[in-house]
This record gives C-alpha cells, structure tokens and sequence, in this order.
C-alpha cells in the first residue's frame, strides 16, 4: 500500500516503509536543502527548527516557500 | 565634491540615511541584484515568497543581501485577500525572525491594484499580531488615515501601476496624503526614472520603491546611480522650501538701469 503526501500542490507517493515521517526526511529524498526554508503542513506553519521533530502523516498537505526577488 | 546627504529617516523606531528603498524582482540575475542594492546605497528591501521549485531549487536569495546594512522587508505579494495576506505575512516571519512586512492585496492580475478592504483588514490584523506593517495602497488620503489609524508604520501610496514605469500620476492625491500624514509617506509603484523619484521627493514624500525601473534598465548600475543620486537631490529640494510656481514671469534680471532708458 502507498502512502502519500501533497507536496506544493502535487501528489508524491512513496513505498511502503519509505514514507517520510518528518520534513526533513522529506527534504532529504527530494534532495532538497532547507535553508531559508518554511514550511506549511495541512495549513499550520512548521519553522525550520522543527523539521527534524514535526511529525509528518499519510495524505498531510504540505507547503514548501522560499524567499525569492520581489517588489 | 561628494554628493550631500540627506536627514535621516526614522521607521519605527530604525533609521534610514538613504531614502531610497529598492525592490529585488525582475533582476537579469540575483548577482545584478546584488550589485545593485549595494550601488543604491539603499538600506531596505524587499522580497518575496514563493512555493520552493522542486525541480529547480535557487540559492537562497538572502545570501546575497547584507542583513547588516539593509533592512529585509518581506512582501505579501500573491495575495488576493486578507487571510492570504496574513498568511504569507506569518510564513514570511517563521521564515526570517522579521516582523516588518510591506501589505500587499491585489486581487486583479492586470493592473495589481490593491484592495482597499482587504487591505485595511489585513492591516489591522497584523498590527495585532505584532507586526511592523508598511501597506501598499491606492493613493486614496480616506485609506491612508484609517490605515494610520490602525497602526501601520508607514503608508505607500502607488505613483503608477506596478512596473507600468509611468511615474506619478496621482501626484494631487499624493500631496493631500503628505499634507495630511502622521507616518512616514513612502512612494511605490510605477516609478520609472529618477526624474519621477525626485519629483516624489519634492512632493514632500519621505521615501521611495523602486525596483522595475532598476532591474529592466540596460545599464542597472548607471540606474542606480542616478536613482541615488534623484532621492538626494529630490529631498534637498523640497528641504530648501522652493519658490512657489507663478501665472505671470518675474523678471530673473534688474528692472532698472536699462540702456536704452530715457
């Protein structure tokens, strides 16, 4: 059975026994570096120091932003 | 000679000695961007925030920006009402430790307008919640007092559409905004040359954002030169209580002694 996440408005689906139970394994399998990152998980913002602790669950939906240029 | 400066200008209890603030969009590269910020002399910028590209992750943006000399002012760019403006606002916190956000609720993509109710909203909302709040607005003196009212840092009423480079064009609603304000009046949107700054200046704004006519110029480095240099010469103006502008000529020369008298 496949457990699944939405990941900035995509489904991404893992393995059974490869789902990522915190934001920073997730960020770890899509090869992602957390700096200057926030996240948002089912629409509660998780800092960054708590990525190694915020649980993550089948079918959480989670948004990851960044600060980019802007006016 | 070196170019003069101007009286410092206080934000919230920070001070600003250049009152050009400069936005970081729409730069040839982020390298471009950062030379430029530091060739304006400016001392806040703002950012944006936007879902992570998974499959084209950027360097982080704010490696490039000295967070010692510039003060970081996070937009709320995207949002279309208050609860999205708010939300960004407290991601834009999480993200940085920063309280300061420039309110920014623009529903309608072809001229970015900024609503009025949901910014004054928002607004209120984020002035509860602790933070420095500077709102984008229509140059409209009724949203700029209730906004005033609610306890924003500063307002920012548009000279133009955002990136229409067309300059001030609410330059009357302006001057009732200035004549009228308890905070610092920052002009943003649609500056396009330093021409436009140094008018916003003699207008009696206290500041300026500008950031398209800087990031799509030719030559970004020359332009903010000049840009510096406008803000300079614009407040020196008005801080020099110009003449005031006449129906009828005033002679610049002797009105006796002429030669040809009898």
């Amino acid at each position: 059975m496949n457990d699944s996440l939405v990941v900035n408005g995509k489904t991404r689906t893992f393995a059974e026994g490869d789902f990522p139970t915190t934001i920073s394994s997730l960020l770890k399998i899509m090869e992602l570096s957390s700096e200057a990152m926030v996240a948002e998980v089912n629409g509660m913002i998780v800092p960054r120091g708590q990525f190694d602790s915020h649980p993550l669950a089948p079918s959480c939906q989670i948004e990851l932003v960044q600060f980019v240029g802007g006016g | 000679m070196p170019t003069p400066e101007t009286a410092p200008l206080v934000i919230a209890g920070k001070t600003f000695h250049s009152r050009l603030f400069v936005g970081t969009g729409k730069f040839a590269s982020p390298e471009i961007m950062s030379e430029v910020i530091k060739r304006s002399g400016t001392e806040l910028v703002t950012v944006a925030l936007r879902r992570v590209d998974i499959s084209n992750p950027q360097d982080d943006l704010l490696r490039l920006i000295d967070r010692e000399t510039c003060q970081l002012l996070p937009n709320t760019s995207g949002a279309r009402t208050a609860e999205e403006a708010v939300r960004i606002a407290c991601l834009a916190r999480a993200a940085s430790n920063i309280e300061w956000v420039k309110l920014e609720v623009t529903p309608e993509p072809h001229y970015l307008l900024p609503d009025p109710v949901e910014t004054l909203k928002a607004a209120e909302e984020l002035v509860k919640e602790g933070f420095i709040v500077l709102p984008y607005m229509n140059a409209d003196p009724l949203l700029a007092k209730r906004l005033q009212d609610v306890g924003v840092a500063t307002v920012m009423p548009l000279g133009s559409p955002i990136g229409s480079n067309r300059g001030i064009e609410t330059r009357r609603q302006i001057e009732i905004i200035i004549e009228q304000a308890t905070v610092p009046v920052v002009i943003d949107a649609g500056i396009g040359l330093p021409s436009h700054a140094a008018e916003a200046f003699e207008l009696g704004a206290d500041a300026v954002l500008v950031n398209t006519a800087l990031a799509v110029a030719t030559e970004p480095l020359q332009m903010a030169d000049a840009f510096r240099m406008a803000a300079v010469a614009g407040r020196l103006a008005y801080t020099s209580s110009p003449g005031a502008a006449r129906q009828r000529a005033a002679a610049s020369s002797p009105l006796t002694g002429f030669l040809n008298a009898t």
